[in-house]
């Protein structure tokens, strides 16, 4: 059978692990060790590391779900984990310092993988933040020549919030195509 | 003992305490078992007409569920003047109250109710497997206007609306007031305050419930009841961001047409993504989205080429456009529209992309805001 995969990355306790979660029909997996004590305080369960989770599509395929903070040892690892990848979902914490750094940084880590696939941006921890910088965001990725990225508010919890990121990161790649 | 028959009854223009001790009123209704319903279950609608807004939500309900009959509760007289019009007079018994639910019921056709919602609309069969809560919202928010010819003018009329006539064009205007006086700024209606906004026009708060408010912004409003004035923080109502609620505004003035003066060829360029997450989700907005964003397409190439109703193409374009989020493309910007294409049937791409959505919770078929 057939095997898809799609890339969630973004800084430490911004939602990787919930969003994953909210998707998988398995519990996800941790690859690797827990945060440091400087970001367990921003979620419990903040893991670094690359997270696994899988969803059975309706044809028997599986859909593959990586979490990755893209701070993988080495350049070849990470590509290796991109390769055959439908597209990256990346969670933005938004109440952090200054999120719209962690969007250059991030977006910088997988600038050629998102050439060669789609973005879509979720922004988290609404509740925390207060307002969150979605505009500035666009007009970043915009300016930076991403073209007109999907830069939703989400609650990684809720499955409804992802799966309308997952399905305009899909909508991005084949508009025509018909659900 | 005969079985009373039972009723589902929705209401309208009722406040907070006056909708409960309308449920108590229910339980001694003459004939009838009533039960409270949501709106799109309801067989028959009541609805306080003494209000100043009483008119409003009569036309509204007529709009949305033309097949159901509405009993007028007033002290003055009903409003209406066809046979789905009941006049039930204050202070209403439970007797009387019962006599006017007969004639309302024998005055309903037998295919009322709910399913009026999609009578007269092109029905596809993939729309066949939606469940009523997304037929309701798609009625809410595209309406059932048929597909039209655009090289017809009468047919383009019919598509177009006036933003400037619905509580849309209110609340642009006092959000324009509030930008060039700096000041916070109130909506009346008579002498009722209905909307505040804040004096960078950003957040909002409203004294009205969801319902009046969509009454509101189904139809086109009487401009002389209504005023833009300098007005305070309404310290009843917590503050909230104004875009979800301009862009329902957009939404229930559109109902499936685009503003008057509009082109209908011209492509139409996504500036950024509205924030579907938390904004009403239309049908087929995240492939409209994706379409604009990455291959400005006009709005009739757009239904086309996307295989949708115009509806909830020009839905969709009607919000954006009350947000900023679109750009028509200049004269001198266009070349020749050419479609894009859909990769070849049982392409790899293709086939992921349908299991895949397949398998997501539900987003084709709309969303109501939360």
């Amino acid at each position: 059978m057939s095997r898809f995969k799609i890339i969630f990355s973004g800084p430490a306790g911004a939602g990787k692990s919930a969003a994953i979660a909210a998707i998988s029909d398995v519990t996800p997996v941790n690859a690797l060790a827990d945060a440091d004590a400087a970001d367990r305080n921003r979620a419990s369960a903040t893991n670094v590391g690359m997270e696994h989770g899988t969803t059975l599509l309706s044809d028997g395929s599986t859909l593959h779900l990586y979490g990755t903070t893209g701070e993988e040892p080495l350049e070849a690892a990470r590509d290796t984990l991109m390769a055959g990848s439908t597209g990256l979902v990346l969670l933005i914490d938004g109440s952090r310092e200054d999120p719209l750094a962690d969007l250059v940084q991030f977006v910088g880590t997988f600038e050629r993988f998102i050439a060669g696939t789609g973005l879509a941006i979720g922004v988290t921890h609404a509740d925390r933040a207060g307002s969150l910088p979605l505009k500035e965001m666009a007009e970043l990725l915009q300016q930076s020549g991403f073209g007109t990225v999907p830069v939703f508010e989400v609650d990684a919890r809720d499955r409804r919030d992802v799966s309308m990121l997952i399905e305009a990161l899909l909508n991005l790649n084949d508009p025509v195509a018909q659900p | 003992m005969s079985r009373r028959r039972e009723v589902r009854i929705c209401h309208g223009g009722m406040e907070e305490a006056e909708v409960r001790r309308f449920e108590q009123f229910l339980r001694h209704v003459t004939g009838f078992e009533c039960l409270l319903a949501e709106e799109p279950e309801a067989e028959v609608a009541v609805i306080d007409t003494d209000g100043d807004l009483g008119s409003y939500l009569v036309r509204a309900h007529r709009m949305l569920y033309p097949a159901r009959p509405i009993i007028h509760v007033s002290a003055q007289g009903s409003l209406g003047r066809d046979a789905l019009s009941v006049w039930a007079r204050k202070p209403v018994d439970p007797a009387a109250f019962g006599e006017a639910l007969a004639r309302a019921l024998a005055a309903a056709t037998p295919a009322g109710s709910s399913d009026s919602l999609v009578r007269g609309r092109q029905r596809r069969p993939s729309a066949l497997a939606r469940d009523r809560n997304a037929e309701r919202i798609a009625n809410l928010y595209v309406g059932s206007m048929t597909d039209i010819d655009v090289r017809d003018a009468a047919q383009r009329e019919r598509a177009s609306y006036h933003p400037g006539n619905y509580l849309q064009g209110f609340f642009e205007s006092a959000r324009q007031f509030a930008g060039e006086n700096g000041t916070v700024t109130a909506l009346m209606h008579r002498q009722e305050r209905i909307l505040t906004l804040s004096a960078d026009g950003l957040r909002v708060t409203t004294s009205l419930d969801r319902r009046s408010l969509r009454s509101l912004g189904l139809i086109p409003l009487a401009k002389q009841d209504f005023r833009i004035v300098s007005g305070t923080p309404d310290p009843d109502h917590v503050w909230q961001p104004a875009s979800p609620l301009l862009w329902e505004l957009a939404l229930w003035a559109s109902r499936g047409r685009i503003p008057a003066g509009v082109p209908f060829d011209v492509p139409v360029h996504l500036l950024r993504w509205p924030n579907l997450t938390r904004l009403g989700l239309t049908p087929d907005a995240i492939r409209i989205a994706a379409l604009w964003s990455g291959h400005p397409t006009s709005l009739v190439l757009s239904a086309r080429t996307l295989q949708l109703p115009q509806r909830n193409v020009f839905a969709f374009f009607s919000a954006c456009r009350a947000l900023g989020l679109v750009r028509l493309k200049a004269a001198t910007e266009q070349a020749p529209e050419v479609p894009p294409t859909a990769p070849a049937p049982g392409s790899a791409g293709r086939g992921l992309f349908n299991r895949i959505l397949a398998k997501l919770p539900g987003l084709h078929d709309g969303t109501e805001h939360r």
